[in-house]
This record gives structure tokens, C-alpha cells and sequence, in this order.
């Protein structure tokens, strides 16, 4: 059985490893043979080269950026997740506290980077807050969406139980929501790697954003491409950790389920 | 359809009750024109009309959920004015929750009462038994069919032995064949316990299969149009269904329903 586990799972990656494999020969020979200058489309051997050669570079800026992501979603789901929960206790609060925090999110955010200079400095402390502001709204919105989704009749049910309104915020809604919560964070990972990049852009002298800048300013193609690589690497594995949280945390429901 | 004696000591009565839902920017919707409604305790009673009929909506305000426009309710001599809680409630969903196994899902009836569960795991235990639901207890609702979600909820309504059970079309989202084993059950059940039971439906030969005394309700706005007491010796097995007394009854029933409007021919 355990055998059989592990032949499916290589038959799963098998397809992806086949399609990656074949979009990384056809840019190399597109590079190679295509007669594109190699400052605009450097070949797959030249940014693994480049890459290599950087690679102190990278991974001291590589872990200021990544700490910079986590932090930012971390303080972001800190106060987007409690207040949403905050929000659904009341309708007063929700009246009150909810349009104008629907009205902010179509601000575009990351045009207010340059404003979180002014405010909070150079480096790490604008680049958190501007990581935390483009996850905020997906992660409250859910939090919201998955408390307030539950039948009007299971509260109808909790009534005649003689439910507190503790007891049925932990023992449904809660668990209710959670599922809902996990998309919002799911939706939240690829969100904060946008922001942190962008504030980097601006306000860092640090972190793979700095280094993009610094390298598209010498035309140094190859770079920019390890790094967009990287940086796709850790999203990618920033949503599959948030992804087996998830499994773990709720594994009753529908999303989570294998199919037979 | 003459209104209940005030002096009656019947276990639930409902006098002059009216609902009336005020929908913003249109009419007034009146749920419930008066009723007045009696059950005695131990009595089997079901209310059985056609959708929107606000026969729902009576039973909520029997059980306290949705507070009437005016008259009032009595549910064993005290009037009803918040949620009454010892009750069991039965709606169509099984509103079990997912995440918990299916002795979990019944225990929750104590849990959310802030009561210990542990000493009453036997109680919930010999209750899904009883339903055929043995060998179930670990599983989760999703892994169960229809039908034995609906009989996991039936235990959570019957696990802390409630003098009464209000029932919401609890056999509505069910297969025919799924739907004549539940009402065996339902039927053992209630002629073990003798509990009040108030039952909504809409399946005349449902109301007629279980209820001692059937009331016939109008379309919107809800009134009482007849009650039938329906004599049929307990217990009472599926093959009744095929006696005359019991095809009576569905035929005197529809003929009310056709004289309604609620059914026509052509």
C-alpha cells in the first residue's frame, strides 16, 4: 500500500516535472539559437551560472525579504483575522467599521510606498506595513464572509441548545469559518510577496527588491531572472506550507478530502 | 377552528397568534393570520400545508425563536417569550457539524448547555443504537448517506430527553424509500416516549402515518382550515397505508386541500 502511495505521487509530479522540463529547453534554445541579444533573454544556463556566482548576495538579501514577507502577514493576520471577528458580533460595528474598511480597499495600496517612507523610514518598517496593508483586506473579507456564513437555522438549533453566545461563536462559528479563513491566507501568501517586492522597490536598500532595481540598472538580465526565480520558489512554498496547515487544521472539509 | 378555552390545560397553547413580517418598501406579509392551537401533552400533532402556509413560522413561535405580533403562546403553563430550551428541534437540514464525529454531534446538546458529556455518552450511545446507527459513532457526517444524518440528528434532539420535539419537516431533503424507514423510526420513538411532538410538513400521508390529530392549514396567510383527529390504532406499520380508514383520511384531507385551491385538476 505504501508503495502504491508513493508510485501515485510520482506519477502525480511526473506531468509537471515533463512541462517545466519543456518550457526551460524551449527559452534555452529560443537564448541559444534564436538570435536574441543575451541582455534581453539570457539562456537558462546563463542565470543558473549567474545565480550561482551571486549566490552569498542572494541569500542575505533572499532572508531580509523573507522575513519581511512573513512579518507583514504575520502582523496582518494578527489584527485583520480578530477584527473580522470583532465585526460579525455586532451589527453596530459592522455598520460602522466595515464600509469604510471596504471604501480604503480600493485605494490602489502599493501606490502609497512612497508615503511609508515618509512615514516609517527606510528598510524593514515600511516594507512590513506595506506587506501587511495588501493582505489585510483578503483576510478580513474572509474572516467576515466564513463567520457570517452560517445557517440561520443551526443558530436557531444553538438557541433551543440554551448556546451562550461564546459557545457558539467556539463550537460553530469559529469552526465554521475556518475553511473560509484558509482562503483568505491561501489568497494572502501570493499578496505578500507583491507588496514586500514593491516597497523594496522604493524604500529598501535591501532584499531582492533592492536587488532587481539595482540589477535592471546595469542591464544585468541574468540576475533579475535568479531572483524572479527564487522569489517564485518561496511564494510557491509559502502558499503549499499555509496550504498544509490547513490540512491539518481542517481536515473535515470538502476541499480537503481525497478524491476516491 | 373554534378558539381553544382558555382553561384548557393543554401543554401548548397558542391564542390569537399572528405573525406578520414587515418587508421593507413593500406590503406588511402576513405569515400567520390568528391561530389558535392546542396540543395536549403526549399528543402527536401535525401541522400540514402548503409551502408558505407560515406553518414554519408557527412553530418558531411556539418554540420561541421568532416572537409573534401579537396573541401569545403557553408551552406548559408558562407563556413564551425567549427560546424555550427543553425542547428537542428537528429542522430539514441535519445542521450537523462537520467537523465532529457522529456521538460528538449528538454530545453537543450538553456541550452547548456548558454540561459535562461523559455521563451522558451511554444515553447517546444506546440512542444511535436504536436507530441502527451502531458501528457509526467514530464516523464523520460526510462519510454517512442522507438519511443517517437525519437519524444522527433525531438522537442529538432526543439525547437529553426533552418533554417536548418540535420537528421542521425533518424528512423534506429525503428519498422516498429513506423517508418510510425514518417515519417507522420516528413513530417507535415517540410511541416509546410519549413526548409532545409537533410535527410540520407538507406530505399529507406523512401527517397521516404519524400524528394523532392532523391540522389542515390554509395557503398565506396561515389559518386553521380543519383538525383531524386521525384514528388509527399505534403502532402503526407501513402496511396501514393501505387500509381504507387510512386512504379516508388522505382523500377527506385532499378534497380540503382541493376545496382550498391548493390542489386542482386541471
Amino acid at each position: 500500500m505504501r508503495t502504491d502511495v508513493i508510485r501515485r505521487a510520482l506519477g502525480n509530479a511526473l506531468w509537471p516535472f515533463i512541462s517545466f522540463g519543456a518550457i526551460l529547453l524551449a527559452w534555452e534554445l529560443v537564448a541559444q539559437l534564436g538570435g536574441v541579444p543575451d541582455y534581453m533573454l539570457p539562456s537558462v544556463s546563463q542565470v543558473v551560472e549567474r545565480g550561482w556566482e551571486t549566490r552569498d548576495l542572494l541569500i542575505t538579501h533572499g532572508r531580509w525579504t523573507i522575513l519581511e514577507i512573513v512579518g507583514g502577514f504575520a502582523l496582518s493576520a494578527l489584527i485583520a483575522i480578530p477584527l473580522g471577528m470583532v465585526i460579525v458580533t455586532s451589527r453596530l460595528l459592522e455598520r460602522l467599521l466595515y464600509p469604510p474598511i471596504v471604501a480604503l480597499n480600493s485605494v490602489p495600496k502599493v501606490g502609497l510606498a512612497p508615503l511609508f517612507v515618509v512615514w516609517f523610514g527606510f528598510g524593514m518598517a515600511p516594507t512590513i506595513a506595506m506587506t501587511a496593508l495588501v493582505t489585510f483586506f483578503p483576510l478580513l473579507v474572509n474572516t467576515v464572509m466564513g463567520l457570517r456564513s452560517v445557517d440561520a437555522e443551526m443558530i436557531h438549533l444553538a438557541r433551543v441548545m440554551a448556546a451562550t453566545r461564546l459557545r457558539l461563536f467556539l463550537k460553530v462559528r469559529l469552526p465554521h469559518a475556518l475553511p473560509s479563513i484558509f482562503a483568505g491566507l491561501k489568497v494572502a501568501t501570493s499578496l505578500a510577496v507583491i507588496g514586500a517586492l514593491v516597497s523594496e522597490f522604493i524604500a529598501s536598500d535591501r532584499g531582492w527588491g533592492y536587488v532587481l532595481v539595482s540589477a535592471g540598472g546595469q542591464l544585468d538580465t541574468a540576475l533579475i531572472f535568479a531572483v524572479m526565480i527564487l522569489l517564485s520558489a518561496v511564494a510557491t512554498a509559502f502558499f503549499y506550507l499555509v496550504a498544509a496547515v490547513e490540512r491539518l487544521v481542517v481536515p473535515w472539509h470538502s476541499s480537503q478530502r481525497q478524491p476516491h | 377552528m373554534a378558539p381553544p378555552s382558555a382553561m384548557a390545560p393543554s401543554y401548548i397553547a397558542a391564542r390569537d397568534v399572528t405573525k406578520v413580517f414587515d418587508v421593507r418598501g413593500r406590503d406588511k406579509v402576513h405569515a400567520v393570520d390568528p391561530i389558535g392551537l392546542t396540543v395536549d401533552k403526549g399528543e402527536f400533532v401535525a401541522l400540514l400545508g402548503p409551502s408558505g402556509c407560515g406553518k414554519s413560522t408557527l412553530l418558531s413561535m411556539i418554540a420561541g425563536l421568532t416572537p409573534a405580533t401579537s396573541g401569545d403562546v403557553v408551552v406548559d403553563g408558562r407563556a413564551v417569550t425567549a427560546p424555550l430550551t427543553d425542547l428537542g428541534f428537528v429542522f430539514q437540514k441535519d445542521l450537523l457539524l462537520p467537523w465532529r464525529d457522529v456521538l460528538s454531534n449528538v454530545l453537543v446538546q450538553f456541550e452547548m448547555r456548558g454540561q459535562r458529556t461523559d455521563r451522558h455518552r451511554e444515553t447517546a450511545l444506546r440512542l444511535l443504537h436504536s436507530v441502527g446507527l451502531e458501528g457509526m459513532e467514530r464516523r464523520l457526517p460526510h462519510e454517512l448517506s442522507g438519511g443517517m444524518r437525519q437519524r444522527v440528528a433525531i438522537c442529538r434532539a432526543l439525547v437529553h430527553d426533552p418533554p417536548l420535539l418540535l420537528l421542521d419537516e425533518p424528512l423534506g431533503a429525503l428519498d422516498a424509500l429513506t423517508r418510510d424507514q425514518l417515519r417507522i423510526d420516528i413513530q417507535r420513538i415517540w410511541s416509546r416516549d410519549r413526548k409532545t411532538a409537533v410535527l410540520v410538513t407538507h406530505d399529507i400521508e406523512e401527517a397521516v402515518f404519524l400524528a394523532q390529530r392532523v391540522i389542515v392549514m390554509t395557503p398565506r396567510p396561515g389559518r386553521i382550515h380543519a383538525d383531524i383527529p386521525i384514528e388509527l390504532p399505534f403502532p402503526r406499520r407501513l402496511e396501514v397505508k393501505e387500509t381504507p380508514e387510512f386512504l379516508g383520511y388522505v382523500r377527506t384531507i385532499r378534497q380540503q386541500f382541493e376545496a382550498l385551491g391548493v390542489i386542482h385538476e386541471d
